[in-house]
């Protein structure tokens, strides 16, 4: 289905930059709405008049959570919310063993910060390979000669960050997971763009973020972890807002939650989850005009 | 992504005449989402084509 030249004119209408600019640039950051700016007020507002709301705040903490979970075509315990994909990978990253599988599978493609999270765990016993791009592609063949039964982990960018190839995803995923392999898709270069089915992708863990095609803020990221992998694995980068009951204030007690909520940790940030409704119905109203769920 | 040899200069030239891009190593990135219009598709247009010589047109041989 193709918008309209009106429909496309009305959303544009909601996006005060396009008075003075041509924006081409939302791989980097989605342009800012009126409404996302009325949720950055309606913040300080909140923060104005109620001194510490700390309760309304986690209600919206938690909105938020269901409106992700639902996006992705998950529940919202097998959502963390995090303060950016790498806080979520690290978390993840954390929780693995390297002792029997210890080969992390990776391809040029993925952001940097994917590097540089799975180098950081070669401390911890990981082995770090490549697959190397050719001519601006990457091939599922190309995984196919480095994913073997000592690899762990496979995490794999949707879109290549520079030059917007889209990866076999799928092919690679069944080819991982017939080797024992995990999948780790990093959906930030394509999520908001199109609907997402991390069931249907039989995907062990999603993670995305706010700032680019959702058209939020920078500082929100969310990962969905596989309800039966979440509860095998336990970070050792973690916080408070990990534990299953962070209002307990037990400083001798570390009880990670029980779902996907295990691999947060600190305070959450509130002013980029607040106003969620009108941020997040952005994306959400445009997909359902664009594609037939 | 296209390739360029002063992908930067570019991305501050468009800046100039109020088209936003950005650039990653040698590419100048554009891209488009649900409130782009056929007019700023033309605008870019308009734009690279004025630049032609500063972007890489030829097919390189390339690892990446």
């Amino acid at each position: 289905m193709i918008l309209t030249d009106h429909a496309v004119a009305a959303i544009r209408s909601k996006f005060p930059v396009f008075k003075e600019k041509i924006y081409l640039n939302s791989c980097s950051q989605g342009a800012l709405s009126e409404h996302v700016e009325a949720g950055f007020l309606e913040y300080l507002h909140s923060w104005h008049e109620q001194g510490s709301p700390w309760g309304l705040w986690v209600e919206h903490y938690e909105e938020a959570r269901g409106l992700f979970a639902r996006f992705i075509g998950a529940d919202p315990d097998e959502v963390a919310m995090v303060a950016s994909a790498s806080a979520g990978v690290n978390s993840i990253a954390s929780a693995l063993s390297f002792q029997q599988r210890r080969k992390v599978v990776l391809g040029e493609f993925e952001f940097p910060t994917m590097g540089h999270i799975w180098l950081a765990q070669r401390q911890r016993g990981a082995e770090v390979v490549f697959v190397k791009a050719s001519n601006d592609r990457l091939t599922a063949e190309g995984y196919d000669e480095l994913i073997d039964q000592g690899t762990l982990i496979v995490p794999l960018t949707h879109i290549c960050f520079m030059n917007g190839f889209r990866m076999p995803t799928a092919k690679i995923t069944e080819m991982a997971h017939h080797r024992g392999a995990l999948v780790l898709l990093d959906d930030y270069q394509d999520c908001g763009t199109r609907p997402v089915d991390v069931k249907a992708m039989d995907l062990d863990v999603y993670v995305s973020g706010t700032l680019k095609y959702l058209l939020g803020p920078p500082g929100l990221a969310f990962m969905y972890v596989r309800r039966s992998l979440a509860s095998l694995l336990v970070p050792s980068v973690t916080g408070w807002f990990g534990q299953a009951n962070p209002f307990a204030f037990d400083v001798r007690l570390f009880e990670p939650a029980p779902g996907a909520r295990r691999f947060e940790s600190g305070t959450p940030p509130i002013p980029s989850i607040y106003g969620r409704e009108n941020w997040a119905s952005v994306p959400r109203r445009l997909l359902t005009a664009l594609v037939r769920w | 992504m296209l390739q360029s040899k002063e992908a930067d200069k570019l991305v501050q030239q468009f800046a100039a005449r109020n088209v936003v891009v950005s650039s990653r190593h040698d590419g100048l990135r554009i891209s488009f989402h649900v409130y782009n219009t056929l007019d700023d598709v033309r605008a870019v247009l308009q734009l690279l084509e004025e630049n032609l010589n500063q972007l890489v047109t030829e097919p390189v041989a390339s690892d990446r």
